[in-house]
């Protein structure tokens, strides 16, 4: 799973998710990509379980490219503790995400097996999600270049 | 190679005299914000058929020149400069127009599009990468290439690359993108192995011990944030 070498802080504030994704929102590696359409954190784990569903998916050939990575450490107070005594402990990874970020790009498959891999690793997600093309359409182009 | 049209496509303009957050309004209209500029003229800040423009968009290539009139005036040409797009609904938000001199050299980066069959990726079921999908070249407004076409032919193994070299540049169009920049190369087709789960004793204990003391929250086994030190180090 994705996860920090090091980082500087073990705990960071939770930050907000408001607005829209401000870079990373065009397909720049691959032919098509997966946008989310709603704000959220994405688990290194989901990351890892939808990379999975993709690469099952097209079998053999074609490339991904992971467009995100879960950089900023979530905490999680233990269950069945009081509320208050500080933070709880780092738990596991997020990447926060904005509408419109590009989350995974492929290339080097037909059109619909793109579609249909990224249609089971949205099912991984915690985010709507969109199929987007190289030129800026969605779910458009037949797929060979 | 294709270069641009004879007859050039046209666009009509409307002043616009709104600006900021309240061009809202004009895109619920059916309007698009866009501006014109260029070399030696004052920016005018006008406003296209959102319709027509996204019509005109897919007819034309990224380096096409239009006849641009505004308010009915005596059409001048112009280049699509660049085009904002909303990042969630993908519709475009802004336009750059530019404002071309007909003898003033332009500099504009040139889609690349591939022709032919590679025999690695027919063949060995590897997979076409394309490293660099455009070149940046100088021309005089008539003579930029639409698109610079090359022939994937001679990717015969996954070793083959084609680099900017290979290209065929008009000779009236002056390249400069880094001749050994690679545009085309194919990567062998990746082959899934799926590692056998493999549970180290040490680990196990690990794992029974955060579940019971769950004050620590993470375990060595998930690779949490507490223990990423060791993870990267093991």
């Amino acid at each position: 799973m994705l996860m920090p070498r090091r980082v500087k802080h073990r705990k960071v504030m939770r930050g907000r998710m408001s607005g829209m994704a401000k870079g990373g929102h065009a397909v720049a590696f691959g032919d098509y990509g997966l946008a989310t359409q709603e704000p959220a954190w994405i688990t290194s784990r989901q990351i890892e379980a939808a990379r999975r569903a993709m690469t099952r998916s097209v079998k053999r050939g074609g490339k991904i490219w992971i467009r995100i990575f879960p950089d900023k450490p979530a905490t999680k107070k233990p269950a069945e503790t009081r509320m208050g005594s500080g933070k709880g402990a780092p738990d596991h990874w997020v990447a926060v995400v904005r509408p419109g970020r590009i989350l995974f790009e492929m290339a080097g498959v037909a059109h619909d097996e793109a579609v249909e891999a990224m249609r089971l690793a949205s099912h991984k997600l915690p985010v709507a999600t969109r199929v987007v093309t190289r030129d800026g359409a969605k779910e458009a182009g037949d797929g060979h270049r | 190679m294709s270069t641009a049209a004879p007859s050039r496509p046209s666009l009509t303009a409307e002043p616009r005299a709104i600006t900021g957050k309240k061009v809202a309004a004009i895109r619920r209209e059916g309007r698009l914000p866009a501006v014109v500029y260029g070399h030696g003229i004052d920016s005018e800040n006008v406003s296209v058929d959102a319709h027509e423009f996204d019509l005109l968009r897919r007819q034309v290539g990224q380096n096409a020149l239009i006849d641009l009139s505004v308010n009915g005036s005596k059409a001048q040409p112009v280049l699509i400069h660049g085009v904002q797009v909303h990042p969630v609904h993908r519709r475009p938000i802004h336009v750059d127009l530019f404002l071309v001199r007909m003898t003033e050299e332009l500099t504009v980066d040139v889609p690349l599009v591939a022709t032919g069959i590679s025999r690695a990726v027919e063949d060995e079921n590897g997979t076409l990468l394309h490293p660099t999908e455009n070149v940046r070249v100088k021309a005089l407004p008539d003579h930029l290439p639409q698109s610079i076409e090359y022939a994937i032919d001679s990717l015969v193994d996954f070793d083959a690359v084609i680099k900017v070299s290979d290209l065929t540049i008009p000779g009236d169009v002056t390249l400069l993108t880094d001749p050994d920049e690679i545009i085309a190369k194919v990567q062998a087709p990746r082959i899934e192995v799926e590692p056998e789960p493999v549970v180290a004793e040490g680990e196990e204990e690990a794992e029974e011990g955060a579940e019971e003391g769950a004050a620590e929250g993470a375990t060595a086994s998930e690779g949490g944030p507490t223990d990423r030190e060791e993870t990267a180090e093991s």
